[in-house]
């Protein structure tokens, strides 16, 4: 074994993107491509009446113009997350329902890209239009049910009474806006059949095994039939999983044309086609005893989803995780409205979830007059309250401690409005982090060379999360050999599964599949080091050992409970007259068991606290309150951070590795930075003003009203 | 020159190689052209001029009349604007080795999902040809998976002259510095039509006044940076385009004793250079304008001229009491600019009609001892934004520090760019203290009716109007 795993490494594939060779998916050269552009519904709610082609038909390059009346056919997979999934469950084009504004229609096939929206255009629809559901004020919450297997509603204890006795209570209820994904890479789909029964997609996924198998049932073919290539993903974050209808209809009417097709969404289109966090409202219920120890906690939440599919957005997982309490008490409600499907989006649950908890838990703290890292400390659970689960290689009292430290926390004023700087308020908050550590099977395959160099392969991908450099840092760590002689090849259905990339499980997934698959290669060669097998392979004159491992979680999920921790430390600064907010200055300190790139780790930590900062400074997707259409539908109107938005962020690790959860001990950075950010910031906020903010994003017409 | 014979083909020279189009439209986006052609490595993320992914190199000149590489949007640059020019995109700049700016990037992980990386590889290297390796060079850049920090050290490590192992430069020198030596980015003239639409870009103010009465149908472009969304979105049928970008008189930029005379189409980011430190408000909205860019591009001529409400130099260039000179076919007249904002997105300009320069004069009120000047730009992002309210305020005070004259002006809070002219006259004769402005401020709160929109609230943007007065005082007067 060499000593790489936990050092930092350069990504290896940094060179092809510096260089602009990286392809993505929209830039795949086909001969005989044709294009696509999609046909949106104009409203939220309604039945189309007529619609017209004929005019587009007859324009110039226009190939063909698909809608309800001439659908393709597709085939609706099963649907489930274990084979198959798609975002939507109604599949494109199934009637002449719209559920909501700018859901797809149609979609006029070209010779060009122009020439096909050109064709779009000169689509005339007539609608039967019914009030569209989107006052989240007046739609009708029910029961949320269960999701992915999970019941939502959850009690222990008795909270009537553990409320009645407390004496110190928190009764509050804390708001977080629709928010977009935005990836800086549209969505953006080639189909390419070869005759009617086998088809190539080039499509960025998080899922590669699973887009083919979900593909294959669409069409109703084998699943060696698909072909899934996805080398380079331009950014997910949650929305580039499985299949959405444009992509469906994408490679549906390709079969059709007989052409290779490409479909891109704009940025108006992602807004409404490609998913989005839903907005939140929670009430949360906190009871305590006078030195600060919880009795009770209530979360009830209500969120949002489309006519056509069920997304919850599962706040309340957080809850049994972070804080011992004798009284607990989970609910979560639905209601549907005229708007498009919503999804996974960086830490679903979790990230509102610890909104409202940590925002509620420093409402405790100031209400205790208790230092909130002391109230934290004090409550901290050892188990998994739902699952009566120990925690396995906790060490969050370590991120509060050494966060604390490194921030110089215990300077801080406990009292509001108590610090300025160049006629500006200051105020430092904290809020805890936390993310469960998912793992999944993934499969393998490695092949040692005679030169010393190997091959990694698997139908993994990196979606700009490091998991390119990871496969390679941990197959030189076991075979001895550079990273750089290591070449890693993913993002293709042909290799073997290497899972999903998604609950920021792929490095817990891969990293034991990897190591397991060299240390088979070093078996099959019968020899301890890869130098040795090199050496014997040149003398023998084989080509090339190869062999192929997975490795899946086991028995150690039902005597453990696995979960990543962090604490976060903010200072901000708030010009009163005009209601600028700023983040200045910023200390996550992280516990995700072993680190295996240093450099992505950090930067993993570093690129969430930014896409939290955003949630927590302006990032709100508006509906226009009369039509249902997004109003945001640009980079101009959806906001996310600058540069010039961006503090000074530093990002340490503590902990040990979490050897109950994998061989290598990695539970995965992806999603936990973001948890507890706005949490931080409302807090720290609360320090600077002593205005206490529940409703995101913290803009500057709230912080002056 | 009344009938140019217009040709049918348009030549630039991409990465240094030459090429020669025939039949394209003139208003297809340079970043179009470069997808369709396969050379993917230059990205689209937004089409808008937002994102940055799109970023190309462009050779111009920059305010030293020198060539230089110039950090531009291409998804808002006509393709027939560029004719004549040296595109780099991101394919163009590894030779063998990669560049210094690249080599940075990948040790300090700028890149992770990587399509934003050519953007901000083509804005790292035109800065480190411009020497302005610093955080701004990547204003116009956004990116969402880093969040920025390991970009900024890139930048400093190259700054400081340390790029590791490759991008040492090459043997013989930089062949990118060399080429900055022997070329002239002079714009040509240019007749174009492709694809039934015709591209005019005469030399002189002569030749587009009688093209625009030739063609009163014409559209008149200079940077693109607004009408460019029309054309990267196919919103817009552009028959007939006048490019102003080449006529020398519109080109000039001349500072005398009492004013300083800016042409249409000087490009803000020439602006900044040149009169740095002249008017305190212009260089602080400027700083603040889109991002570097879109300044490269957008012309001080094209933000007056599209009258948008919102835009961000109006109300600075009329808290300056700022002149429009404005030239037809039959002669030049001089308006304040204050008369050439009508409404919403309408101005004084006739039909063949053409802006010639803004005029800003830099004397203070006669009976005047001194001038506080300031603009302000609020915005939801801290960089690459458009404003909720920009403000711009002029005031020139006597030896007893009383109000001698006072400029209040405003974007985003009514249908145009406006200033207080009412409270204006009563600020006249009053002490520059707190009393004042506490008197004023409840009259400012209510001087205008702004709308909601989601940028801010019309109670938000009111309260803006008042409360930027009043830090504008705090400033000035070092009471912080």
């Amino acid at each position: 074994m060499s000593n790489v795993i936990g050092t930092s490494v350069s990504r290896t594939e940094g060179r092809a993107k510096v260089t602009g060779s990286a392809t993505y998916s929209a830039e795949h050269q086909i001969s005989g491509l044709v294009h696509g552009y999609l046909i949106t519904a104009s409203v939220a709610n309604g039945q189309i009446r007529a619609i017209d082609t004929r005019e587009a038909e007859k324009a110039p390059g226009v190939i063909a113009v698909f809608t309800h009346k001439n659908a393709p056919k597709v085939f609706m997979p099963k649907n489930d997350f274990m084979n198959s999934k798609i975002y939507e469950a109604r599949l494109p084009l199934s009637d002449n329902q719209v559920h909501y504004a700018g859901q797809i229609i149609g979609l006029v096939v070209a010779d060009t890209f122009e020439r096909a929206r050109h064709g779009a255009h000169l689509v005339k629809v007539e609608y039967d239009t019914q009030t569209p559901l989107i006052d989240a004020k007046k739609v009708t919450f029910k029961e949320a049910p269960p999701q992915f297997g999970e019941e939502f509603a959850f009690a222990k204890g008795n909270i009537a009474a553990g409320l009645a006795n407390a004496a110190i209570k928190i009764e509050a209820t804390y708001t977080s806006s629709t928010e977009l994904h935005a990836p800086i890479e549209p969505h953006a789909i080639i189909a390419h059949w070869q005759g009617a029964d086998a088809l190539t997609v080039y499509e960025h996924t998080q899922w590669v095994a699973g887009a083919q198998r979900t593909y294959a049932e669409l069409f109703a073919l084998p699943a060696e039939k698909v072909r899934i290539v996805a080398p380079y993903i331009g950014g997910a974050f949650g929305c580039k999983a499985v299949p959405w209808p444009h992509a469906i209809l994408c490679a549906a009417v390709a079969r059709q044309v007989k052409r290779p097709l490409k479909v891109v969404l704009s940025r108006r289109q992602m807004t409404a086609n490609a998913g989005h966090r839903s907005e939140t409202e929670q009430m949360l219920r906190l009871a305590a005893t006078k030195d600060g120890m919880l009795t009770a906690i209530a979360h009830e939440v209500k969120s949002y989803t489309s006519p056509v599919d069920v997304f919850i957005e599962p706040c309340t997982g957080i809850t049994p995780v972070m804080y011992t309490v004798p009284n607990l008490q989970l609910k979560q409600e639905l209601a549907v409205m005229n708007i498009g499907t919503p999804t996974f989006m960086r830490a679903p649950g979790e990230n509102p979830g610890l909104w409202a908890l940590e925002s509620a838990m420093d409402e405790l703290a100031w209400a205790l007059k208790m230092d909130p890292v002391e109230l934290r400390l004090k409550n901290e659970t050892r188990e998994h309250q739902r699952k009566g689960l120990p925690f396995s290689a906790k060490h969050f009292a370590d991120c509060l401690n050494v966060g604390a430290e490194r921030f110089g926390w215990n300077d801080r004023p406990m009292q509001v409005r108590s610090l300025t700087r160049d006629g500006k308020r200051v105020g430092w908050g904290m809020a805890a982090a936390t993310f469960p550590g998912l793992r999944g099977r993934a499969s393998v395959k490695v092949r040692l060379l005679p030169d010393g160099t190997a091959h990694v392969l698997t139908a993994a991908n990196d979606m700009g999360t490091g998991a390119y450099t990871v496969v390679a840092v941990t197959a030189a760590e076991v075979l001895g050999i550079p990273v750089e002689k290591i070449r890693v090849e993913m993002g293709d259905s042909r290799l073997p599964d290497g899972g999903l990339a998604g609950g920021s499980q792929m490095t817990a997934s891969l990293a034991p599949a990897v190591t397991a698959a060299c240390q088979e290669v070093l078996k099959t060669a019968n020899c301890t080091t890869a130098s040795e097998a090199c050496a014997a392979l040149r003398q023998s004159g084989r080509g090339a050992i190869e062999a192929t491992a997975s490795s899946a979680p086991g028995a150690e999920m039902k005597k453990w409970a696995f979960q990543s921790w962090g604490a976060h430390f903010a200072e901000v600064t708030v010009d009163e007259e005009i209601g600028r907010l700023r983040v200045t200055r910023w200390v996550s300190v992280m516990n995700i068991g072993q680190v295996i790139n240093a450099k992505a780790a950090a930067s993993q930590v570093r690129g969430a606290v930014i896409m939290g900062i955003g949630q927590a400074l302006m990032e709100e997707a508006h509906l226009d309150p009369n039509t249902g259409y997004p109003v945001v539908y640009d980079l101009a109107t959806y906001h996310f951070p600058a540069h010039a938005d961006t503090p000074r962020i530093d990002v340490a690790f503590v902990g040990k590795p979490d050897l109950n959860f994998n061989p290598i001990g990695a539970r995965g950075v992806g999603e936990i930075g973001i948890t507890g950010v706005s949490a931080a910031i409302a807090n720290a906020v609360y320090h600077a003003t002593g205005k206490r903010l529940r409703s995101l994003p913290l803009t500057p017409d709230k912080l002056i009203g | 020159m009344t009938t140019q014979r217009l040709e049918n083909h348009l030549t630039l020279t991409i990465n240094g190689e030459m090429v020669r189009l025939k039949e394209v439209s003139p208003t297809m986006t340079l970043l179009q052209y470069l997808q369709q052609s396969g050379q993917t490595g230059t990205k689209e993320g937004c089409g808008d001029g937002d994102c940055g992914a799109c970023t190309v190199a462009v050779i111009g000149q920059g305010c030293d009349r020198k060539p230089h590489y110039q950090a531009m949007n291409s998804c808002l640059i006509p393709l027939a604007a560029v004719a004549g020019q040296e595109i780099v995109t991101v394919e163009g700049i590894a030779n063998g080795q990669l560049h210094p700016v690249q080599a940075a990037m990948v040790q300090t992980g700028g890149s992770q999902c990587g399509y934003c990386t050519p953007g901000f590889i083509i804005s790292l290297f035109a800065a480190y040809y411009d020497r302005t390796l610093e955080d701004a060079a990547v204003e116009g850049n956004l990116c969402r998976c880093t969040g920025y920090l390991p970009i900024r050290r890139a930048a400093q490590r190259v700054a400081s002259g340390q790029s590791g192992d490759e991008g040492v430069l090459h043997v013989g020198g930089d062949r990118f510095a060399a080429k900055l030596e022997h070329v002239t980015p002079e714009l040509s003239p240019l007749s174009y039509t492709g694809n039934n639409q015709q591209f005019y870009r005469p030399t002189r103010l002569s030749d587009a006044l009688q093209l625009l009465q030739h063609h009163p149908e014409s559209i008149l472009v200079a940077g693109a940076t607004d009408l460019g969304l029309e054309m990267s979105h196919h919103r817009q049928a552009f028959p007939v385009m006048i490019s102003l970008e080449a006529i020398a008189e519109l080109q000039q930029l001349e500072q005398m004793a009492e004013f300083v005379e800016i042409g249409a189409a000087v490009p803000l980011s020439r602006i900044e250079d040149i009169l740095r430190g002249v008017f305190p408000s212009l260089d602080e909205m400027l700083h603040w304008f889109a991002a570097r860019q879109v300044r490269n591009r957008a012309t001080i001529g094209g933000n007056i001229g599209t009258a948008s409400p919102i835009g961000d130099l109006p109300p600075v260039l009329l808290s300056l009491d700022a002149e429009v000179r404005i030239a037809g076919l039959v002669g030049e007249r001089t308006i304040p600019l204050a008369n050439f904002f009508k409404d919403y997105r309408q101005t004084d300009l006739q039909p063949g009609e053409i802006i010639v320069s803004v005029i800003i004069p830099k004397a203070i009120a006669p009976n005047a001892t001194r001038r506080l000047s300031q603009s302000y730009k609020v915005g939801k992002r801290g960089t690459d934004d458009i404003s909720i309210v920009a403000a711009a305020f002029t005031i020139d005070l006597d030896s007893e520090d009383r109000i001698v004259q006072a400029r209040l002006a405003y974007g985003g809070v009514a249908a145009t760019p406006v200033r207080a002219i009412a409270i204006e006259q009563q600020l006249i004769g009053k002490p520059w203290n707190m009393t004042t402005i506490q008197q004023i401020k409840p009259l400012l709160e209510t001087a205008f009716t702004p709308l909601t929109d989601l940028r801010g609230t019309a109670e938000y943007r009111k309260l803006l109007i008042a409360n930027l007065f009043e830090k504008f005082f705090v400033e000035t007067s070092g009471l912080q």
